[in-house]
């Protein structure tokens, strides 16, 4: 049977399909026609938008204080520049105590002081608060926040009088705020270089200036003016579904309107490899139109001066770009799987468009619930398809993004993709092979009447699709927990594990009617117990040494992402987990998950990549372990890649050597345990001079007796089979 | 080259099943064109499809060339050209493109694909429209290019489909010639029609399928003997109205 990732085929269906696609005008109109039309219409609303968000001509800027004291110094300030900068009478400004929550029309008024007016000038309010003036300015109640610090000044002394230190804070992004503190930039900039800097020559003396600015940015929660620059992620990805949707329909429902489809699926060629090859297609024009739709975003906004108003002085970067340029591309993948699932069981461009108006629409509610002020990208929302994608964009437009969520976002939409796209080669075709010319969507849930031994490399994909988010969601929450004591932590952290990789893979396994013991590898007949046993064994004594330097090696890639904080907290876990009894720590830590995990890492994922070769089996499905184990809970841990991705190829292998689960499960959980051991006796190993430093390589000769051991048993292992060739492509 | 024994299939439709194959057997030889006939809704297709490999069959098998299809279907493949009257091109692509294509997905190599292209080109006499794009071809342009697309791979066995539906009278007599030229090459020939008349004129032998049942199977002079009738259409008549009574009944 031909394998579906044959390049050179693959590679010239991909070329066929997007000759074809690309020489069709209607896909070239909405590939270039369309970014040229929206993005200057687009900018021009946002225009209008901006200008009425920031009409600040006549309306102050609102500036909040904490005390009286600073409102009073502030106001004295700002008459003072104004008198220096002009000469002439001047706009009165304000005092206001305000109430949080009251609004800020609201509020006791002190009383004002006519300082003078002039409509060119600046104009401000200020409002005296009765708490932080940061959590105002977070709420959008102030434009700026000030704080003023006076250091006791004796005039008597001969020294200078020190600079009064204004700590001003504005939300960034935001054109108003940023304004504000342009704008008070400048009045004060006038007292120190007009007047007092003069004086201070007069005198003859060296000056440093009447006052310090220094202004901090806040991260804006509505990000930008309106919520404009969220707007701006959101056409991004629709102007891309738009542009794979006339493809994805002609080269699947188009293909058989023209009656082409038949002769195709006649052909010796697999459906998985005409569908890739039609799913690259559709992800090139994707992309294709998404860049247009950035260059065109990019012109349309440095030249409308747009750009500026919503990202500040530098507006739209080109390395702002380029990072939202990835998630676009990984959201092209992942719609275009959708779209090609939908048309796939179209019979008709009539039938697929009828599909795709409701996907559209349905994909709008998400993307405008994330327009919506105060919308967090949470580890929730993270794997909530279409959401996550518009909030990352919008993160990396404001500088705000997070690597933890971003990861999860990205993997969770990438998984996503493989299971519609598994859904979709189902789909393909299906005409051809169902009675009357047609299938149903039921056919899709319909547990198949006939046992399969093994489940397959879709089937996969889904259940990754339904298991990641759970599974993300699930650590995070606990993860959150930090009420819950360590021990009780230790057991529901196992038996979530339990319920995760052993529970849901057995009902998937049985949903599908999949055989539990041929896919979960439930047997021990493989293998010479009595050979394989001491074999494990010694792997296990000695596994934990190559997992150890291989972290070693990570931390000197600067492979390392937890933060500081993170790597504290983890310390101090470690001190209250000494405390707890060792074999509970052995039995939630090492025993359970090892079953657990290799319940599923080893059983329903390496199953089911059974139709691939030995090596892309064991490669992986340990690529596949290692990245489960680096996005654990609420951290990202990259310096355990490396070593997880070792012991998941080590695990994968021994489980097809043996053709048993068993082995890999003591194996695991040997390791696990020795390396909770070496934890829990850090300090008594320490006193007698068998120390281990976490980021050091081990003694020498402690390396070579571990290679040994680990070859000797490796050797076991081998010599344990009980027939000559090696399980793996079984059917 | 094609054996089909005891080809049965049933489709669920709502809640009831449908027997689309009820023991289909035949067995067509090189340079023999059989015709499967029945009205619609016969199983014809089905049958097709189940030895395309398209349908695997609840019971029974068919072998092409050997191979049975339910075990190496991808195999069997190779070895079947499919030609149907629905079949349609690829309207942005020209037709060398189009054919050049079909080709590889046969796996044909560059050098015999070019080689194969310009002797059926000639052949059907579309040199002159080769590099134009499909969506600019006449119909009877298109139909050439899809007889040439069936044969890029040099099948032992063709499978015809409903051939000359919807066709006129100078797109029939192209198929006439072209099923004469498979015969001519010693291709297996298996042709699935309700049109009873050109059958009679193009098939050797004839397979008469109604509701999923073969009804008689061999040559013209064996049904006529066996029927008294001169003409499938009046012999297909007699043998449904045979099957009929005893429903009625």
């Amino acid at each position: 049977m031909e394998s579906p990732w044959q390049s050179g085929r693959i590679w010239r269906l991909c070329r066929k399909e997007l000759r074809e696609t690309l020489r069709d005008r209607r896909t070239v109109i909405t590939l270039l026609m369309m970014p040229l039309l929206v993005y200057p219409l687009l900018s021009i609303v946002m225009q209008r938008l901006l200008i009425t968000s920031a009409a600040k001509g006549s309306t102050p800027f609102v500036i909040g204080v904490e005390t009286a004291k600073e409102g009073g110094m502030l106001l004295d300030a700002i008459k003072q520049s104004q008198i220096l900068l002009q000469e002439k009478p001047y706009q009165p400004i304000r005092i206001q105590r305000l109430t949080r929550g009251q609004g800020a029309a609201s509020g006791e008024n002190e009383e004002p002081k006519v300082i003078g007016s002039e409509a060119s000038l600046p104009k401000f309010d200020v409002r005296v608060l009765d708490e932080n003036p940061q959590a105002y300015l977070k709420e959008g109640m102030i434009d700026l926040s000030v704080r003023i610090q006076a250091d006791n000044y004796d005039p008597s002394s001969n020294t200078p009088p020190p600079p009064f230190q204004f700590q001003v804070g504005y939300r960034q992004g935001d054109s108003v705020s940023e304004s504000a503190v342009e704008q008070l930039r400048m009045l004060m900039q006038v007292i120190n270089d007009i007047e007092l800097t003069s004086r201070a020559k007069a005198r003859g003396r060296e000056y440093r200036g009447a006052i310090e600015m220094q202004a901090d940015p806040i991260r804006n929660p509505n990000n930008g003016p309106g919520g404009l620059v969220a707007v701006l992620p959101l056409v991004l990805l629709l102007m891309t579904i738009t542009g794979a949707v006339y493809p994805a329909i002609d080269l699947t429902a188009g293909e058989r309107e023209r009656g082409t489809m038949e002769s195709l699926i006649a052909s010796p060629v697999p459906r998985y490899s005409l569908l890739l090859s039609k799913y690259v297609a559709v992800v090139t024009v994707a992309v294709l139109t998404a860049i247009a739709n950035l260059l065109s975003m990019w012109v349309t906004l440095s030249v409308t001066g747009v750009g500026k108003a919503l990202f500040g002085a530098d507006g739209l970067t080109l390395a702002t770009m380029l990072q939202i340029f990835p998630l676009l591309l990984v959201f092209a993948c992942f719609f275009s799987a959708i779209l090609l699932a939908l048309c796939s069981f179209a019979k008709s461009f009539k039938e697929a468009q009828a599909y795709l108006i409701p996907v559209m629409l349905v994909s709008l509610a998400p993307g405008l619930l994330s327009l919506m002020p105060g919308v967090q990208f949470t580890p929730t929302l993270a794997v909530v398809p279409l959401v996550n994608m518009i909030l990352l964009s919008r993160d990396i437009l404001t500088q705000s993004a997070e690597v933890v969520p971003a990861f999860a976002a990205v993997l969770s939409t990438l998984v996503y993709a493989a299971a519609i796209l598994s859904v979709a080669a189902r789909l393909f075709g299906s005409d051809a092979t169902h009675h009357g010319g047609q299938g149903s969507w039921s056919d899709l849930w319909r547990r198949p009447e006939s046992e399969s031994l093994y489940p397959v490399i879709g089937q996969l994909c889904t259940f990754l699709a339904i298991f990641y988010p759970i599974y993300f969601v699930s650590t995070n929450l606990i993860g959150q927990q930090s009420q819950i004591g360590i021990g009780s932590r230790l057991w529901i952290n196992a038996a979530i594990t339990t319920l995760l990789f052993l529970g849901i893979p057995y009902l998937f396994a049985r949903s599908r009617h999949i055989r539990i013991d041929t896919s979960f590898r439930l047997t021990v007949s493989k293998f010479r117990w009595w050979i394989a046993i001491p074999g494990i064994l010694l792997m296990g004594c000695s596994l934990w040494m190559v997992a150890h330097e291989l972290f070693v090696l990570s931390m000197q890639l600067n492979l390392a992402s937890l933060t500081v904080e993170q790597i504290a907290l983890a310390k101090d876990a470690k001190e209250e987990l000494i405390k707890l009894p060792l074999i509970v720590i052995l039995i939630t830590s090492a025993i359970l998950p090892a079953i657990a995990e290799e319940f599923f890492f080893r059983g329903f994922a390496l199953s089911s990549l059974h139709r691939l070769s030995l090596i892309r089996q064991i490669l992986l499905s340990g690529v596949l372990f290692g990245l489960f184990h680096v996005l654990s809970g609420n951290s990202l841990s990259l310096e355990r890649l490396i070593p997880t991705t070792f012991l998941g190829l080590v695990l994968g292998w021994v489980a097809l050597r043996t053709g048993s689960l068993l082995p890999g499960i003591l194996l695991h959980a040997l390791h696990n345990g020795l390396m909770f051991s070496l934890a829990y006796y850090e300090t008594w190993l320490s006193e007698h001079g068998w120390g281990i430093g976490e980021q050091q390589h081990l003694p020498i000769h402690w390396l070579i007796w571990g290679g040994t051991f680990l070859a000797a048993g490796s050797l076991l292992v081998w010599l344990s089979r009980r027939t000559a060739a090696p399980e793996g492509n079984v059917q | 080259m094609i054996v089909a024994s005891e080809l049965k299939k049933r489709f669920a439709s709502g809640r009831t099943w449908v027997d689309a194959v009820q023991g289909v057997s035949f067995a067509v030889s090189a340079g023999e064109v059989y015709g499967l006939l029945g009205p619609n809704g016969a199983g014809k297709t089905t049958t097709l499809r189940m030895v395309m490999g398209l349908l695997p069959p609840d019971s029974g098998f068919v072998e092409v060339g050997g191979v049975r299809t339910g075990e190496r279907s991808h195999e069997v493949r190779q070895l079947l050209g499919m030609i149907s009257t629905n079949d349609g091109v690829y309207p942005w692509l020209s037709a060398r493109e189009m054919l050049l294509y079909f080709a590889d997905l046969y796996s044909v190599s560059p050098a015999i694909a070019e080689q194969r292209l310009k002797s059926l080109a000639e052949m059907l006499d579309i040199e002159r429209i080769l590099d134009q794009r499909c969506n600019t071809l006449s119909t009877g342009q298109r139909q050439r290019v899809i007889l040439a697309r069936g044969l890029m791979h040099d099948p032992p066995v063709m499978l015809l489909d409903e051939p000359t539906r919807g066709l006129d009278i100078v797109g029939s007599r192209t198929i006439f010639d072209f099923i004469a030229h498979l015969r001519t090459q010693g291709k297996a020939v298996l042709i699935s029609t309700h049109r009873l008349d050109e059958a009679e004129r193009l098939c050797d032998r004839f397979g008469l399928l109604h509701r999923g049942k073969m009804l008689y199977e061999g040559t013209l002079t064996e049904l006529r003997g066996a029927t008294g009738q001169q003409h499938l259409t009046e012999m297909f008549l007699q043998l449904m109205d045979s099957q009929a009574k005893p429903e009625v009944a």
